[in-house]
């Protein structure tokens, strides 16, 4: 049977946040094939594979979600990591942080993010901002041919 | 000032040169130590006659030894008059080689042996240690704001979170007041997120540098008004803004405070048909004062204190809101600005909020 390739990948240390994501993908039916990670190891294990003469496992991705507060490896590392390998410097990356004045953000443009949405307290608009990413890095968007 | 024979004029001006608060060291051209007062004498741990006819080198750091006579020399060929803290900052050295920050000023001056340059020097080592300080509180409050508000703020989304998807996924299965409680959850999430963003806000403006310049208070007060229009909209309020003396402030600081004292007028004249604000100044015992009055609820002096606290009520929380971070805001910039804060008040009687803002600041 062949599987259903990966689309989104979020890697997300906190629980309820993983799970408030999720259910936000399934109310607007985004949730096809979503991986979730909680660490930057996990993440960049399953984007780029152990061997970088391979081809990346996770080269098929259509959009990463990366929260920048990890435990451990951190946000950004694992953000420059997947930018600057040439199989995967092409999957948008989306970076989830908990507020919009951290340094972070500045510093995750400067590495190559995509795009970032502020994780608000009001889940209203967290839906609303997941959604609004569905529609447009999974539907709208063109990656390059890799 | 009466005529003082030449001899005790002597005397006289030594004396007052030993009386001053500052050190005072005066150079010829070629760096000769020719006078040095009794301030320097204890600044820089040297007897006078250590210093005088020796060359001025010996109080300048030694890396900053071979570059000085060039200064020097640079000086004498034109000679200013450089005020104190002017340009960038400078370091001495003391008897026991040890180094301390310090202002200098000069101003040359013509004497029967020629042009000296008379330096006027500053120990900075006390300020630095404030500032220092200082600026490592308000890093430490920053960090530790940014820090906890963020940290607060998971939890509190999935408070929100599954609330709101209890309510949505299983409305079937609870009754009206069960639902009733699920918004009053989303409620108190929202109330407290904005309790956070205050909180954050507050720290930063503890942490912000206070930029002086002439301001008319009017103006500041006006765009407060202006702000407003959203609370005023549906409620006849009347706000009168007089003419009033300028001072020197943070014209974004100073705006801030009207805001939060129109805003708290507001709310406490909530309940009053046609609710009268009154923005003035003038002297009051010989200093400007501003004030904010209003035609509200007023309250009992004996908590005036509980008011400038943090999210401090003097009402019931559904007569009037509290005031938040508000009042503590505008006591955090008043006081910046070296100024006071105060309230007066009446139960039912209004409420007349008063600052000042002194001329120094720091």
């Amino acid at each position: 049977m062949i599987e259903d390739p990966i689309e989104i990948l979020l890697v997300e240390d906190n629980l309820d946040d993983v799970d408030l994501t999720l259910r936000s993908f399934k109310q607007h039916h985004l949730a096809n094939n979503v991986h979730v990670v909680h660490d930057g190891p996990e993440a960049l294990e399953f984007v780029l594979g152990t061997d970088p003469s391979e081809p990346a496992p996770g080269g098929g991705l259509k959009v990463i979600l990366l929260d920048l507060n990890l435990p451990s490896m951190s946000g950004l590392k694992v953000l420059r990591t997947i930018k600057t390998d040439p199989r995967t410097r092409f999957i948008p990356v989306i970076v989830l942080t908990g507020s919009r004045e951290g340094p972070d953000v500045v510093a995750s443009f400067d590495l190559g993010a995509n795009s970032y949405i502020v994780k608000p307290v009001d889940f209203e608009r967290f839906s609303e901002a997941i959604r609004a990413l569905g529609a447009y890095w999974l539907t709208l968007n063109q990656a390059p041919d890799r | 000032m009466s005529m003082v024979p030449s001899v005790e004029a002597g005397e006289w001006a030594r004396k007052l040169l030993d009386a001053v608060s500052d050190a005072m060291v005066c150079v010829d051209r070629s760096g000769r130590i020719m006078l040095a007062n009794g301030p320097a004498e204890s600044m820089f741990g040297y007897e006078r006659h250590e210093m005088v006819g020796h060359h001025v080198e010996m109080l300048v750091p030694s890396y900053a030894e071979p570059l000085h006579p060039e200064h020097r020399e640079r000086y004498f060929d034109q000679p200013w008059t450089r005020a104190m803290g002017s340009g960038p900052d400078l370091v001495a050295r003391r008897a026991d080689g040890s180094e301390f920050p310090v202002a200098i000023g000069l101003s040359p001056i013509e004497t029967d042996e020629g042009p000296l340059a008379v330096a006027t020097v500053r120990d900075l080592t006390e300020r630095k240690k404030v500032e220092e300080n200082d600026q490592r509180a308000h890093d430490a409050l920053e960090a530790f704001s940014y820090g906890v508000t963020h940290d607060l703020r998971a939890p509190l989304r999935a408070i929100d979170g599954f609330a709101r998807i209890l309510a949505e996924d299983h409305v079937g299965e609870l009754s009206p007041e069960g639902l009733r409680c699920l918004d009053r959850i989303t409620e108190s999430a929202a109330r407290m997120g904005t309790l956070l963003e205050d909180l954050l806000s507050l720290a930063r403006l503890g942490s912000r540098e206070v930029r002086a310049e002439l301001v008319d208070p009017k103006h500041a007060a006006e765009e407060a008004v202006a702000d407003l229009a959203v609370e005023r909209a549906e409620r006849d309020v009347e706000i009168v803004v007089d003419e009033m003396p300028p001072c020197l402030a943070d014209p974004g600081l100073l705006r801030v405070v009207f805001a939060v004292l129109l805003s708290n007028a507001l709310k406490f004249t909530r309940d009053r048909e046609h609710a009268m604000v009154h923005v003035g100044g003038g002297a009051i015992d010989g200093t400007t004062t501003y004030f904010v009055r209003d035609n509200g609820i007023g309250f009992d002096m004996r908590y005036a204190d509980r008011l400038f606290g943090v999210f401090q009520r003097l009402h019931a929380q559904d007569r009037v809101e509290g005031t938040g971070v508000g009042l503590a805001t505008a006591r955090l910039i008043v006081e910046r600005h070296g100024g006071r804060i105060w309230v007066e008040a009446e139960k039912d009687r209004g409420a007349s909020f008063f600052f000042t803002l002194e001329e120094d600041i720091l």
